[in-house]
C-alpha cells in the first residue's frame, strides 16, 4: 500500500508519500517519488510494475506546453504502463490493473504550477488545492481537508511542506498496516523541482513536531488546567516514586 | 540557572586556547544527547538549538564549534546530521520512531553511554566551563516546554530565526515567565 498527498501552495506544489513496499509479509523502505529530467514530480500507487514501466514513459514528456496536452501525454502514458504491465497477465485482477498517480510541474506555457491525479483507467483531473491516491486515501484527503482554513493558496512553499508532512505522518500514524515512516517529499517551483534528502526530510519532520509542541502549548494557556506533556529527563524525575513520608 | 537573556559575549571567560586534547564537536554533541538521556530520546529540534547555544556561547575553540544556518524550525545544522550519521554507524546513538512524533526520537546506547561517561571526565577536568553550560543548557530546556524553548533560543541568536515557519521571536511571554526586556521584544508579525 501507499498513500500519496499533493498540495498546491502559494510558492509551488508539495508532493508527499510514505515509505514502505509491502508484498505480503516482506517489506522494504522504497523510493515512492521521482522527479523526471524535464521537471515533472510524480508518484504512483499501486502495481510497482506500472510505477516502472511509467518512469520511462514519463522521462519523454516535456512539461513546457498546454496544460491540456500535457495532461493528454500523461493519461497515455498511464494507460500504455498499464497495458505493459499487465500484458503477460491473461485476465489481471483488479488489484494488477489499479494504479494511481499524482504529477506536478510548473509550465512556462502558462507561469503557473499544476497538481494532476491520475488513474490506470484514464480518469484524469487537475487539483485546485488538494488531492490524495493510494490505500488510505479517505484519510488523507480528511486530513489536508482539516487544514484549509490556513488558506493553501497564501502558504509558503515551507510552510506548505509542513502541512503535508503533518497530514502523512498523521495518516501513517492512523493505517493499521501498509504504510510506513520516514516521510519523503517533493517539491515543485518554477525555479526548482527536486526530491528532498533524507536530512531536509529529518528537518521538515522535526518543525512537524515543533508545530505540535506549539499546539500544545497554545492549548495549555487557553486552558490552565490543561498542562502540556514535559518531555525529556524532567518527566522521568517528576514521575520518579516519591518517599510516602 | 542559565541566563537567557540575549547577550553576544560567551557566558563565561574562555578556558583557555584550544589544544588537541580538546573534545571534537562530535563528542559535546554525543555529550549532549547522553547526559542523562531519558529513555524516549531527544527531540531534534532540541539537539540542533541547544548545539546552537553552546556553539555560540561556551567558551571552546572554533573547531568545536557547529556552523548553523536559519532552518524551518531554528537554528539548523547539517554537520550535525552528518555527525548523528556517524554516531549512529558506531553504534553510539540511535534514531527510533516513536508514534506521536513525525521526526526521529534521538537515543542513547549502552556504548554511546559508557563513551559519554568517559567524556564527561575528560570535558570537566579539561573545559570545566564548557562542560558546565551543555549540562546546564541540556537542564534548562527539558525543564520548560518546547515552544518556550525555541522561543528564547531565537529571541537570544534572532539571526537563525529568520526562517523558521513559526513566529518565535514575537511568542507572548508565557504565564509565569517574564520576557527579559521587553523593550527588545520584536512586534508580532
Amino acid at each position: 500500500m501507499t498513500i500519496l498527498l499533493g498540495l498546491r501552495s502559494g510558492e509551488g506544489v508539495v508532493l508527499a508519500a510514505d515509505s514502505q513496499r509491502t508484498e505480503g509479509a516482506f517489506r522494504q523502505r522504497m523510493q515512492k517519488l521521482f522527479v523526471t529530467r524535464h521537471g515533472i514530480g510524480w508518484g504512483c500507487a499501486g502495481n510497482v510494475a506500472i510505477q516502472q514501466d511509467l518512469a520511462e514513459l514519463l522521462e519523454g514528456i516535456e512539461r513546457n506546453r498546454s496544460p491540456a496536452v500535457v495532461k493528454q501525454e500523461i493519461v497515455a502514458a498511464m494507460r500504455e504502463s498499464t497495458r505493459r504491465a499487465t500484458s503477460a497477465i491473461e485476465t489481471p485482477s483488479r488489484v494488477a490493473l489499479g494504479a494511481v498517480g499524482l504529477f506536478a510541474w510548473y509550465g512556462a506555457f502558462d507561469g503557473a504550477s499544476r497538481l494532476l491525479r491520475v488513474s490506470s483507467e484514464g480518469h484524469a483531473e487537475f487539483a485546485q488545492t488538494f488531492t490524495a491516491g493510494g490505500g488510505p486515501t479517505r484519510l488523507a484527503l480528511f486530513g489536508l481537508g482539516r487544514f484549509e482554513h490556513v488558506g493553501f493558496a497564501e502558504l509558503s512553499l515551507d510552510a506548505g511542506k509542513v502541512v503535508v508532512a503533518t497530514v502523512t505522518d498523521d495518516v501513517i500514524a492512523a493505517s493499521a498496516h501498509g504504510v510506513a515512516a520516514p516521510i519523503q517529499l517533493v517539491t515543485v517551483t518554477e525555479r526548482e523541482q527536486f526530491l528532498l534528502q533524507d536530512v531536509d526530510v529529518e528537518e521538515v519532520e522535526s518543525a512537524v513536531d515543533a508545530f505540535r509542541a506549539h499546539q500544545r502549548q497554545f492549548l495549555s494557556e487557553l486552558t490552565p488546567a490543561f498542562a502540556p506533556p514535559v518531555i525529556g529527563a524532567a518527566a522521568s524525575a517528576a514521575a520518579a516514586p516519591t518517599s510516602p513520608c | 540557572m542559565l541566563d537567557l537573556a540575549p547577550q553576544t559575549t560567551p557566558l563565561s571567560a574562555p578556558d583557555g586556547a584550544a589544544s588537541p586534547g580538546d573534545l571534537a564537536r562530535r563528542d559535546w554533541l554525543l555529550l549532549l544527547i547522553a547526559h542523562d538521556a531519558d529513555p524516549g530520546g531527544l527531540d531534534g529540534n532540541y539537539v540542533h538549538t541547544a548545539m546552537c547555544v553552546f556553539s555560540e556561547e561556551a567558551p571552546i575553540s572554533a573547531a568545536e564549534r557547529y556552523p548553523f544556518r536559519p532552518g524551518l524550525s531554528g537554528p539548523t545544522s547539517e554537520q550535525i546530521y552528518e555527525d548523528m550519521d556517524w554516531l549512529e554507524e558506531i553504534g553510539h546513538v540511535e534514531r527510533i520512531r516513536v508514534r506521536g512524533w513525525a521526526g526521529p526520537r534521538i537515543c542513547v546506547t549502552p556504548a554511546g553511554r559508557e563513551r559519554a561517561a568517559e567524556l564527561l571526565a575528560l570535558a570537566t577536568s579539561r573545559q570545566p566551563s564548557a562542560a558546565g553550560l551543555l549540562l546546564n543548557v541540556k537542564q534548562e530546556m527539558l525543564s520548560m516546554g518546547m515552544t518556550v524553548w525555541m522561543a528564547l533560543v531565537c529571541r537570544r541568536h534572532p539571526q537563525y530565526a529568520g526562517r523558521a515557519i513559526f513566529n518565535w521571536r514575537g511568542y507572548e511571554r508565557p504565564p509565569g515567565r517574564e520576557w527579559d526586556d521587553d523593550s527588545a521584544r520584536p512586534a508580532k508579525r
